[in-house]
């Protein structure tokens, strides 16, 4: 084994020559395991804004460069190694030439990958809440506090300024793969390529990108292009019990080989029976391949194709009453299947994506690079459809009816809990007895029953063989066109010009498809609560029909069913930007202009809303969006910074939030339109040999949000006829304002040249700022919106959910010569809320089904009522080690991870239910004796957890 | 180059150890299981009837009876199905599939119930930790047996996750033989079985024949829980509540016009007071047939009530035959017919068969001769209450020539609502008409109150009160 000699960050260089006339520094950068030069690494003299990259031969000069004289930083960094920091004394007229610098592996990229995997793996159920998967976006990030925030965090869903992944652009060689759908990047496309992830260039906030215009929680742009990837391949395996349980990867970088060629390969398998969550599956595998050419000395022309198909096992929220009865790890949604575990909700991608990219250097000062990318396959999760009919026509009158339908067979179903059995304030022995019988049953068992629901069908044999119960997946299939060419110029020693044209164009089928009748012959195409509708006029049969131009079909596997729609959406944005950079400041600004078109296309005619309201091309929706910003440093002293950025931008809303209920008609929500978000931060960076920091003060406003929920609600007042308020109904919240402010810091100290310690945190208020217009649709009134009152949902002062506002770091690194380190963190998170329900805030609170107030209303019982859940505080430990050795010319490499050391039990996230959701019925649930029926439904984090992996390099 | 050849190789070792791992994972693709069946291993000798159960009740005076050490199974056959949502979170179960002689309603909180035991699913009811129970009529011993959880005076569901452990399938399934029964001739051992009532059809109040419209099972205005359909007899014109759910699946299909017959389980309505039928299936009615409407007169035209042409509140009087001109008579052979009532200082004429012991009762009471020749637009009205009602038995008719023998008379039916009442008390007189009769002629027009019961089962209690005649005189 060699051993390299170790800079130590006291080290003084001294100039070797002294004979140029010149003032410069040169010097190779070489990698300290294989003693290879490290292409394209930064070389920056700190606080001096001068930047420069390595060549192919690691070598790196600043012979062009006014160098600031006197005690100077070199700072060397490159994705996927530790940086260093040397101070130097440049002299005038003198090269000082530092030879060899040596680069060691950052082990902490090992763990970088965990971060996103704890993440974009543990996508939550997307029915249920968001997911959150940012610290993907800031795993490449160097700085203490987000990486804190990748690595730590993370696992308690917090969001830095408590932005969602919406907020950021996922770039990968310049072309954005954020979903037009929810804005929102979908990692599972990617998911499983670690190792050609490492190069990336992560920008903060909205600070220059030389890519795109980038969101409110910046820019990450992953480089995968064939010729940046280091030589060598690397075959590694690692172990957790988080989501998957094993993970094995290998691949091969060429680097530069003969005609200028190069190519990458990489293909990993992730795979596992259940993670933490029980019944969770995980069956993943993952393609990629780059190849590059390098046609002249300007041109060269990459293609880089991945491809990550990948299933999973979902969980869902939970009330507290199953927690108590089970446990964190408790999953409703699986149940042994021919002793199999079986998950009735199993998510499924397979979205390859592919592209061509053409880099030109048009001059030493003007590139070009031009990208096309092409993505399409599809996005899928299963459920149980309990809506399975016959069709039955009445011999005598020749009337039609749809018998059968059967009741949610979810084993968390509100009716087999205790607290339904127990919901009567003076409950009789046998009310007792029952709800003894289901806890014990559902301590026992509380599983999903797949051989009842097979029964069920079979039984249905005599009965013509339709499906009582089946598996129906809610499936997306994109087809996405990207292209766009991204200018850079260095008009002068001091400015540099971006400029991106973009476009996008989305084609995008949504449906419901038929996967598994269960041993059934086929499924009635009907929708079975079309017999509960007794709000309006017209035969259940005509009602009933998911698609008027086929009624009362039969569908079997593979067909579509429910709902089928098209949405095309086309994107055209110009984005411009200047930097101009000085000694002791920088400055930037941009702008950019964009246009967003969205057009639903019913491909069902639905039985509710027949004929012009569902089938056929819809409204156009046509957004224009603008976006300013600006945004410098200065640099007080080499110690002392201070930064500011500032934008002001629109974004066009969502497809999601922008219809009301996509799936059934082309209805638009009212009052869409652009989003407003201002974004302003100021930060104070402080750097000395020993530590370095920064503490940021920011702010992130919003205006003229929309939101669409959906739920079962039994309490609406001012339904038609006097019913009695019961609807599957769809939640329409539009001018929603928010504003988020705080502050965060990160600071790390090199006490000793093996061990660092560093603290990070963010103390942030993140709070709705408008009354938001609210309004509810359904099938039950298809001619009717209906709103309450005012009209509005008293959201104002609630907070924003999503997360912990409060988290704060203590920990330390011990990095060992002898190639093993260690580091440990205490991770403190307080201030989570509770997703409020928007209705149960709207005036339908206060009033009985007749549209009066309830004479026993009382504010103050009302306030207390209505007061959104703080979660409690909790400390998690994370652990943190591994260790190096090289055996000829393999490099071997261990490490390991325990999460949350000391098994603490908490939420990450959870929502109110919006069943009962008046004062009367919302007051009598919370205060039941045995707890309530419909209760906040719960996300928790992980319970102790670990990731080990071991990895060979050659 | 070796270095890559190495390479590639180690890539194809590792891509083996892939392929090989990917079995680690369920695919999914998943075969539908086989359902070997297995009857249900219980010692015949620990089966007992389901008749048995109901004794208990019985033998325990009709009060909650539980089951305990008995290590007893009762055999039964499934006639209920929810699967149109017509029952809910009950199970009704006879003792045989064909001539039951006893029912019982398994409550039981599990939904849905058709996917598991379906119609003509012979099960064994474990009957240890059950209780046998019945529905409450007042007071009275009739009883509708349950069986569930003991929970006071009544029963509670079986706790779902017990269902299956006391309520167990045998592979076997049975055709179900529904039992012929006429509405008349209900009793308690027919209650929770399933029967079948010939030549029935819904009554005329449902239809609007000209322009062609019915209403609905259960999707009427006023229609809360349960929709109550009334079906009568084309025999006897006997009627029956046919009660659906407003849950159910059906409850907007519209009734069929026709006549013939429908299968359903009997059973009692909610407070236990009458006998109703629950279908199981819209399916199980067969009214194809020609409706079986009597002759209503059908007079057109207007009416008046000017002028009084004939009246009578049977005040000052004790007995009808002090009344002249009236005909009172029973032409069964039974001592059942009309008398002079009084309640609260009024007086009326009165008739039931309960108590009478007379299977088959036919009671008119006809007033004297009408002159309907010196007058136009005339109109009949009445008062009459119904009580402890079990069944429609009382009819109204019209004759112009009354032979002195109302069996021998040709009589036409009044198109009138005789009024319904609650089982256990009074309904109160309720106003009658006015039915236009203004194409009656003649001097003698009679009009005859035709009482037809059955005791114990059709025995429902009249009042007849203020019978007037009136119209415009020439």
């Amino acid at each position: 084994m060699k051993k390299h000699f170790i800079f130590s960050v006291f080290f003084m260089f001294f100039s070797v020559a002294l004979f140029a006339q010149q003032t410069n520094v040169t010097g190779k950068i070489i990698e300290s395991d294989t003693e290879e030069a490290i292409p394209n690494a930064i070389i920056s003299i700190e606080d001096s804004g001068i930047e420069i990259r390595t060549n192919a031969n690691g070598e790196f000069s600043f012979a062009e460069t006014d160098l600031p004289l006197g005690e100077q930083m070199l700072r060397v960094a490159m994705s996927g190694y530790e940086t260093k920091r040397y101070p130097i004394i440049i002299n005038e007229g003198e090269v000082l030439d530092l030879g060899e610098l040596y680069l060691e592996v950052d082990y902490s990229e090992e763990n970088r990958q965990i971060g996103v995997i704890s993440l974009s793996e543990d996508e939550l159920d997307g029915d249920d809440a968001t997911s959150f998967n940012i610290s993907g976006l800031l795993s490449s990030s160097q700085d203490t506090y987000l990486r804190a925030a990748a690595f730590d965090f993370s696992a308690a869903f917090f969001n830095p300024r408590g932005l969602d992944n919406a907020n950021g652009k996922v770039l990968i060689n310049g072309i954005e793969l954020n979903k037009q759908a929810t804005g929102r990047p979908n990692w599972a496309n990617w998911g499983g390529l670690n190792d050609v992830q490492r190069n990336r260039v992560f920008t903060k906030s909205t600070e220059a990108s030389d890519y795109n215009f980038g969101g409110v929680a910046g820019t990450s742009n992953i480089i995968m292009r064939a010729s940046k990837y280091r030589k060598g391949g690397r075959v590694s395996y690692a172990s957790s019990n988080r989501s998957y349980q094993g993970r094995i990867m290998g691949g091969y970088n060429s680097g530069a080989l003969d005609g200028g060629w190069s190519y990458s390969v990489l293909m990993s398998r992730r795979f596992g029976e259940e993670g933490f969550r029980d019944g969770t599956l995980y069956d993943a595998n993952s393609f990629f391949l780059a190849v590059e050419k390098q046609i002249s000395e300007n041109h060269s022309l990459n293609f880089t194709g991945f491809y990550a198909p990948n299933r999973r096992g979902m969980g869902t929220a939970v009330t507290q009453e199953v927690v108590d009865m089970k446990d964190i790890a408790y999953n409703p949604n699986w149940g042994y299947f021919d002793g199999e575990m079986r998950n009735s909700r199993i998510r499924k991608t397979e979205e390859p994506v592919f592209m061509l990219n053409h880099y030109w250097d048009i001059s030493d000062k003007v590139s070009l690079n031009t990208n096309a990318g092409y993505q399409f396959g599809f996005f899928s999760t299963t459920r149980v459809d309990n809506g399975g009919t016959r069709l039955f026509i009445d011999p005598n009158t020749g009337d039609q009816a749809y018998l059968g339908g059967a009741r949610n067979p979810s084993p968390i179903y509100y009716q087999n809990l205790p607290s339904y059995n127990l919901q009567s304030p003076n409950p009789t022995p046998a009310d007792y007895q029952a709800a003894y019988v289901s806890a014990q049953e559902f301590r026992n068992d509380g599983q999903f029953d797949w051989n009842s629901l097979y029964l069920a069908n079979q039984l249905n044999q005599n009965r013509g063989g339709n499906s009582t119960y089946a598996i129906q997946s809610d499936r997306v299939e994109d087809k996405q066109f990207m292209a766009n060419t991204i200018l850079n110029a260095k008009i002068s020693d001091n400015i540099t010009i971006n400029g991106r044209l973009n476009y996008r164009k989305l084609e995008s089928e949504n449906f419901a498809q038929m996967e598994d009748l269960l041993g059934g012959q086929g499924f009635l195409d009907v929708d079975f609560f079309a017999e509960e509708t007794d709000l309006i006029t017209g035969l259940s049969e005509d009602l009933a029909q998911s698609d008027r131009n086929n009624p009362n079909r039969i569908v079997t596997e593979g067909d579509r069913y429910k709902y089928n729609y098209r949405m095309d959406a086309e994107v055209y944005d110009a984005f411009g930007q200047a930097q101009f950079q000085y000694s002791n400041f920088d400055l930037y600004v941009g702008g950019n202009f964009g246009k967003t078109k969205y057009q639903r296309t019913g491909l069902f005619d639905n039985g509710f809303f027949p004929g012009e309201r569902s089938f056929g091309e819809g409204e156009e929706l046509d957004f224009t969006t603008l976006g300013a910003k600006f945004g410098g440093t200065y640099r007080i002293t080499g110690r002392h910074v201070l930064g500011l950025n500032a934008a002001y931008m629109q974004n066009a809303p969502t497809i999601r939030n922008s219809y009301n209920n996509a799936r059934q008609n082309h209805d638009v929500v009212d009052g869409l339109t652009e989003v407003k978000v201002q974004s302003a931060d100021f930060t104070y960076n402080y750097k000395s040999p020993i530590v370095s920091g920064r503490i940021t003060g920011f702010y992130t406003g919003f205006q003229d949000e929309t939101n669409v929920g959906f739920y079962y609600t039994e309490d609406l007042t001012g339904l038609p006829g006097g019913n009695l308020g019961n609807a599957f109904v769809q939640e329409i919240m539009s001018g929603i304002d928010r504003k988020h402010y705080g502050v965060e810091f990160g600071v790390e100290a090199q006490v000793l040249s093996t061990l660092k310690l560093k603290a990070a945190g963010s103390f942030g208020h993140y709070v709705y700022d408008s009354n938001p217009d609210l309004y509810v649709t359904s099938q039950a009134f298809p001619n009717q919106k209906i709103s309450f009152g005012d009209g509005k949902t008293d959201m104002k002062n609630l907070r924003v959910p999503g997360g912990p506002e409060r988290v704060f770091q203590l920990g330390f690194e011990y990095r060992d010569p002898e190639y093993w380190n260690f580091g440990l963190t205490a991770n403190h998170f307080s201030n989570a809320f509770i997703s409020p329900s928007g209705i149960l805030r709207s005036d339908n609170f206060a009033l009985d089904n007749d549209g009066i107030a309830f004479p026993e209303y009382d504010p103050e019982v009302a306030k207390d009522i209505l007061k959104q859940e703080k979660f409690d505080d909790y400390l998690l430990f994370n652990l943190i080690g591994g260790k190096s050795w090289k055996v000829d010319d393999y490099f071997i490499g261990f490490f390991a991870v325990i999460n949350n050391v000391l098994d603490q039990e908490y939420k990450t996230g959870g929502f109110e239910q919006s069943r009962r959701t008046n004062f009367r019925t919302r007051a009598e649930d919370l205060n039941r004796d045995n707890g309530p029926l419909f209760g906040n439904r719960y996300f928790f984090g992980y319970g102790t957890s670990y990731y080990i992996s071991a990895y060979v390099r050659f | 180059m070796k270095t890559i050849k190495i390479n590639l190789t180690l890539l194809l070792v590792l891509f083996t150890l892939g392929m090989i791992t990917t079995s680690c994972v369920e695919d999914d693709d998943y075969n539908s299981p086989d359902f070997l069946e297995t009857p249900p291993d219980i010692d015949q000798n620990d089966v007992v009837d389901l008749s048995s159960v109901y004794a208990e009740l019985v033998q325990n005076e009709y009060e909650n009876f539980t089951f305990e050490e008995t290590g007893n199974y009762a055999v039964a056959y499934v006639v209920s199905s929810d699967e149109g949502g017509n029952f809910f979170k009950e199970l009704v179960v006879q003792d045989k599939p064909e001539d039951p002689t006893i029912g019982i309603a398994i409550q039981a909180d599990l939904n849905p119930l058709f996917t598991r035991y379906d119609f003509g699913r012979k099960v064994y009811i474990k009957l240890d930790g059950l209780t046998i129970s019945q529905r409450r009529d007042g007071d009275s011993e009739f009883s509708e047996p349950r069986l569930g959880i003991d929970d006071g005076d009544d029963v509670a569901r079986i706790p779902e996750s017990f269902v299956e452990e006391h309520v167990i399938r045998d592979i076997v399934v049975e055709d179900i033989v529904p039992t012929v029964l006429s509405i008349t001739d209900l009793s308690e051992e027919n209650v929770n079985t399933y029967i079948q009532f010939e030549n029935v059809q819904y009554s005329r109040q449902y239809f609007d024949f000209t322009n062609d419209e019915a209403a609905t099972y259960a999707a009427e205005d006023g229609d809360d829980f349960d929709g109550e359909r009334i079906v009568e007899s084309c025999d006897t014109g006997a009627e029956i509540i046919l009660s659906t759910s407003t849950f159910s699946d059906f409850k907007g299909l519209r009734l069929p016009s026709g006549s013939g017959s429908i299968n359903a389980v009997l059973t009692r309505d909610f407070f236990g007071e009458f006998y109703t039928v629950y279908l199981n299936s819209p399916g199980n009615v067969d009214m194809t047939g020609e409706r079986c409407d009597p002759d209503f007169f059908n007079c057109e035209g207007p009416t008046s009530s000017t002028d009084e042409i004939f009246n009578e509140d049977f005040e000052g009087v004790n007995n009808l035959s002090q009344l002249t001109g009236w005909v009172n008579v029973n032409v069964t052979g039974g001592d059942t017919d009309y008398f002079i009532g009084n309640f609260s200082n009024n007086n009326y004429a009165q008739v039931s068969g309960f108590n009478s012991d007379e299977s088959e009762i036919e009671a008119w009471l006809i007033t004297p001769e009408m002159n309907l020749d010196a007058s136009s637009q005339e109109q009949f009205t009445a008062k009459i209450e119904a009580a402890y009602d079990n069944g429609k038995s009382l009819s109204v008719f019209i004759t112009e020539a009354y032979t002195g023998d109302p069996t021998t008379t040709e009589w036409n039916e009044l198109d009138l609502d005789v009024p319904t009442g609650p089982a256990n008390s009074f309904g109160g007189l309720q106003n009658v008409g006015p039915v236009n009769i203004s194409c009656v002629e003649g001097q003698a027009v009679r009009i005859g109150f035709r009482y037809r019961g059955s005791d114990p089962s059709s025995t429902t209690r009249y009042h007849v009160d203020d019978v007037n005649v009136s119209g415009l005189l020439d």
